[in-house]
């Protein structure tokens, strides 16, 4: 099984790779850029399930690419929480990909389709990149990567709105890599290092921490931005509203995701107990305010794509507070809402965007009525509403459980209340849109179908993952159980 | 505290480019003053990388008989990864202010 | 008590909740559906006396623990009170299917899976329930069945309809907010087997945070169990279908409410430790107020449905009553008066429903005269009433003759006084309507242009019937009670 220790490197080096031929490719034979892509991603979904076998029974490794040692070689570092990104990643790739295929024909030129799936592989490989990398500045590279591509594909569709949404999105994204790139500029002034164990390893020898604590606060206001937390959230609503729908399943099911991945990453592995109690607090704070507020935002947006990405800010804050509860529930809820977010929110920016595949229609109020024509397709949207709204069986209910146990075995009470009153309003905004696609009478008689297979079984499986994880969590608790006891071990 | 200053001297330059380049982007509506603010903020963190790297009197990193300072090599090769990856990224910016332009002003190629 | 594991109680909840899931799928085959839906009736009702018989025989708590991770344990038991909730729902759902079959199919032929699907997954998660096994159980499946009931409630699809889901949503899960809390500030909440001890909160957790905890939980269950402050959801959703509104608005749902505060003062926080906290006496005020408030609402309403719905705010608080006054005997009373009011609220319900299809009214004052064209529905209205109010010989004596010992035996003269004013006012607001039906002259001349039949007919008489009938002879279900309170009580 040696070969299971290059499958990372690969997974990074194989989709990019894809990428720059289809690139070179594009002038003919376009309909190889599709189904190379799924090529692609199936490769690594298996290569991630490798890795889960590898990690689950001899736990985390270390791989030097070419044999290189650090400081001069790169190191990649996996454990168990890396390896569940990276099945989220590939799942969640593979599912968005099969389903672009004929919504990306609908909405984009035909001369852009080949770029499309360069872009979205891109995407992929940096992500994994990210995920993987064991020092902070492979991290910030394949940061800047991934967003580069991100900033495209919001702004692929070139109307004027997408191009805005990119444009800003661009803007802050930018000034989050940079913030990365002052932070470890700090950082390895002190420690001379740049490897995730090295810079560990040294902080501990450490008097004053005044400088490492202005590094961590940087790379946590990058990630904050990344992952759209309250104050600077404002990218996200028209970014992932303007965005093809595949993409948004993409950006909001796992880029923001991969921001708060960085902000565990920040806070566990690299600089692991230099933060002082003021800096927690704030955070804690921050996100508090803007899971509430996203959700109130939700409430009143009559744009259902626009709304699904307001939804994301209140979601993410979910998976962000518990990285700050420093606890073993903590962190199981911030990763399993990391799963339900992947999962449930990519389900329905993909039935969303089956709605307007069929119907064109983008507002809640021509929607009404609807889930009468598309029984299946709406079905499987109220499975990922119900999972964003926690209900029980859902895998919603299991992330938000752990949180709300964290937060309450700490005596946190403010962000307790936070989280309960977050949940009650996800519900609330979940409800509004059952009632009005399922219950409302139609304003106008459009002859709506179901919509195509191979749009409605990328949905049905997401929807099928959400239900799983909700009655059996326990098939993630195999890698995030001991994966969370690992890391919070480096905290001593 | 203005003798520390004259002896960081390389970081007060650095922070205060950062700052310009944040208030361009931040505050100026205009893509393009946007995007020179975005430029001048990567400039303003690659000098302040360099001077972290930097020792006084250290030669430049190429092994040299007689010469024992050198400056720390890493920081530069880092500033030579980051400017690529800034250049993409000014290039991509310049692209979708120029489509956004053209959008609004109506022009199709 | 000896432990038993045993899958017949996961068995009784997950197979109709299965069925409910397959009956989406039936589309317009409506001959399938019906007997799906009664097949699962059926099923959890023959399951239910199964777990009957098995705690005849042994008094064994039968339990079966599914653990999840770390922590997440989903466990379903069932012991004497939580059998007695079930064996009530189930036995009336059998009783309602019939009737809700044939009402649907008059009233709302319009998308009926929707409806049966919805209606067999809430009484399956409310039979669920009653059998969870500790509280992280109990509270997921609590949270399910508000969720299950919304459909149902804006059935009609009518703007009126979908205001009233919005307010019954926003009650329910504003109290499932703080019964969430509540759960998860309780340790052991979700330990397998949790409910087979007494006392999961010790003292040690100061008084103050008790008393919290405490507030919570009668928040959290007691809004679905319409107390007072939170009582206005109730006859809001009597908007929804009459079966949805006797079967889960007068039985299943308020009846999950109360075991919920039964559960909480029971097993979570023991006898003991409320006697000292000295809560009781704030439970009893809330009652008292929960039951003047519905009675003096119900009087004013016209609408009899609402009328009854505000009847059942005002009755459901008997048992809670009973259980506040924190002696056996005003328990064993309000068990007994909430089987009263479970089969004959239902049965009124139906009545009201029956009126409703056969000549389309809907108000009390239009109801005069009504007792002469209808006069089967119109008798079992006015010996339901009867028996709510408490007559001779009907169950509601039965549990009244208990319920009213209570207060003499702890001396709270206060509790008394609420019995009898409440005793009176609901004597009026529902002999009123038999008034009506009966005596009134009516100068509207009205056709009958419909012939109900006996599956309508029959679930009224046989829930009228049965109260009646543990009336006279209440011996086996005083026995069942007793099991009940013995647990608890000791003795």
């Amino acid at each position: 099984m040696s070969f299971v220790l290059h499958l990372p490197v690969l997974m990074v080096a194989v989709p990019i790779a894809v990428a720059v031929l289809i690139s070179v490719l594009l002038t003919f034979k376009r309909n190889i850029a599709f189904v190379l892509s799924v090529l692609t991603m199936i490769f690594c979904l298996i290569s991630s399930l490798f890795l889960m076998v590898k990690v689950i029974t001899e736990g985390s490794f270390v791989y030097y690419v070419s044999d290189w040692p650090p400081p001069w070689g790169i190191e990649i570092f996996i454990d168990r929480l890396s390896v569940y990104m990276l099945l989220l990643i590939a799942i969640v790739g593979l599912i968005s990909i099969i389903y672009s295929e004929l919504y990306i024909k609908k909405v984009l030129d035909h001369q852009k389709i080949p770029f499309y799936y360069m872009l979205v592989l891109f995407l992929i490989g940096s992500i994994v990149g990210f995920v993987i990398s064991g020092d902070i500045f492979n991290m910030f590279i394949f940061f800047e990567i991934l967003s580069l591509s991100s900033y495209s594909l919001v702004a692929i569709s070139g109307d004027r709105e997408a191009l805005r949404a990119g444009f800003r999105y661009l803007v802050m994204g930018i000034v989050s890599s940079l913030f990365i790139l002052l932070g470890l500029g700090f950082i390895y002034s002190v420690t001379g290092t740049l490897n995730f164990t090295q810079i560990a390893l040294r902080v501990k020898e450490l008097s004053d921490l005044t400088v490492i604590q202005t590094g961590a606060l940087l790379l946590i206001v990058a990630f904050i931005i990344e992952a759209a937390i309250f104050p600077l959230h404002v990218w996200l609503p028209k970014a992932h509203g303007k965005a093809p729908a595949p993409v948004s399943a993409l950006l909001s099911g796992l880029v923001i995701g991969i921001g708060v991945f960085g902000m565990i990453k920040v806070v566990y592995y690299i600089l692991p107990g230099v933060y002082p109690v003021s800096f927690v607090v704030f955070f804690r704070g921050l996100i508090s305010v803007g899971i509430i507020l996203g959700a109130i935002f939700a409430l009143f947006e009559n744009d259902l794509k626009i709304l699904l990405a307001q939804s994301s800010i209140s979601q993410i804050g979910f998976a962000a507070i518990g990285v700050f509860f420093f606890s073993y529930s903590g962190l199981m809820g911030s990763m399993l809402q990391l799963l339900n977010h992947a999962f449930a929110k990519s389900a329905l920016f993909l039935g969303a965007g089956a709605v307007i595949y069929k119907t064109g229609f983008r507002n809640l109020d021509e929607m009404k009525g609807i889930g009468k024509r598309m029984p299946i397709t709406m079905g499987f949207f109220a499975i990922g509403l119900a999972s964003i709204a926690s209900i029980p069986m859902t895998c919603g209910f299991v992330s938000k459980y752990y949180l709300c146990l964290a937060a309450i075995k700490q005596g946190l009470w403010g962000s307790v209340g936070a989280i309960l009153l977050g949940g009650f309003l996800s519900l609330l905004y979940c409800l509004r849109i059952i009632s009005c696609i399922f219950f409302e009478k139609p304003d106008s008689k459009v002859e709506v179908k179901e919509a195509p297979l191979k749009m409605l079984l990328p949905l049905g499986v997401l929807a099928f993952l959400t239900i799983f994880f909700g009655v059996f969590p326990r098939a993630a608790f195999v890698l995030i159980e001991p994966g969370v006891k690992e890391i919070l071990g480096f905290l001593r | 505290m203005l003798k520390a200053s004259f002896s960081n001297l390389i970081y007060v330059v650095s922070m205060i480019l950062f700052l310009i380049g944040f208030y361009a982007v931040a505050m100026r509506p205009s893509l393009i003053k946007k995007i020179i603010g975005i430029n001048i903020m990567e400039t303003a963190i690659f000098l302040f990388l360099i001077g972290i790297g930097n020792k006084k009197g250290g030669a430049s990193p190429l092994v040299v008989e007689g010469i024992e300072k050198y400056v720390n090599p890493f920081p530069q090769a880092m500033v030579l990864m980051a400017l690529v990856v800034g250049v993409g990224t000014t290039a991509l910016a310049l692209i979708l202010a120029v489509r956004l332009f053209e959008c609004e002003n109506g022009e199709k190629r | 008590m000896n432990q038993m594991v045993s899958m017949i109680p996961i068995t009784a909840v997950a197979l109709p909740f299965l069925i409910g899931i397959a009956i989406f799928f039936t589309g317009k085959n409506k001959k399938l559906m019906g007997f799906l839906s009664s097949i699962a009736a059926l099923l959890s009702l023959a399951l239910v006396s199964a777990l009957y018989s098995m705690l005849v025989r042994g008094n064994m708590d039968v339990c079966c623990p599914i653990c999840f991770g770390a922590g997440f344990t989903f466990c379903f038991r069932v012991d004497w009170l939580g059998l007695f909730f079930a064996g009530i729902t189930s036995l009336l759902w059998v009783a309602s299917i019939p009737y809700s079959i044939k009402y649907m199919e008059m009233k709302f032929p319009d998308s009926r899976a929707r409806f049966f699907g919805f209606f067999t997954l809430s009484a399956a998660t409310a039979i669920g329930v009653t059998m969870a096994g500790n509280m992280l159980t109990l509270f997921a499946l609590y949270e399910l069945l508000t969720i299950f009931t919304y459909p149902l409630v804006v059935h009609a699809e009518t703007p009126a309809a979908l205001k009233a889901g919005k307010k019954y949503l926003v009650y329910l899960l504003i109290g499932e907010m703080f019964l969430l809390f509540a759960v998860l500030s309780t340790p052991e909440f979700a330990g397998p087997r949790a409910f087979a001890k007494i006392g999961l909160i010790s003292s040690e957790i100061g008084s103050k945070m008790l008393l919290v905890l405490f507030c919570s939980y009668i928040v959290g269950f007691g809004i679905k169990a319409a107390i007072f402050p939170f009582s206005n959801w109730l006859p809001t959703v009597s908007i929804a279908p009459t079966p949805v509104t006797g079967l889960l608005h007068a039985v299943a749902v308020v009846n999950v409410g109360v075991y919920g505060i039964m559960r909480v003062i029971l097993n979570v926080f023991g006898i003991e430790l409320v006697r000292s906290m000295g809560v009781g006496v704030l439970l009893v005020f809330i009652s008292g107020a929960t039951i003047i408030y519905g009675s003096l609402m119900a009087l004013r309403q016209d609408d009899l449905k609402r009328r009854l719905a505000f009847s059942t705010v005002d009755y459901i608080s008997y048992p809670i009553l009973g259980l506040a006054l924190l002696s056996p005997t005003a328990l064993v009373g309000g068990l007994l008066l909430l089987v009263t009011h479970a089969f004959l609220k239902l049965s009124l319900f139906f009545c009201a429903g029956a009126i409703d299809i056969q000549t389309g009214k809907t108000k009390v004052s239009e109801l005069s005269g009504i007792g002469r064209r209808l006069p089967f529905v119109s008798t079992c209205f006015a010996i339901g009433s009867l028996g709510l109010i408490g007559m001779p010989l009907t169950l509601g004596f039965v549990g009244k003759w208990y319920l009213w010992q209570g207060p003499m035996e702890t001396g709270q003269p206060s509790a008394m006084g609420v019995l009898i004013a409440g005793a009176i006012l609901c004597a009026f607001y529902l002999l009123y309507v038999v008034y009506v039906l009966f005596f009134k002259q009516s100068n509207v001349d009205f056709v009958c242009d419909l012939q109900l039949n006996w599956t309508m007919l029959f679930p009224i008489g046989a829930g009228v019937l049965m109260g009646l009938v543990f009336g006279i002879f209440p011996k086996g279900l005083l026995l069942l009670v007793n099991n009940v309170t013995m647990c608890y009580f000791g003795g």
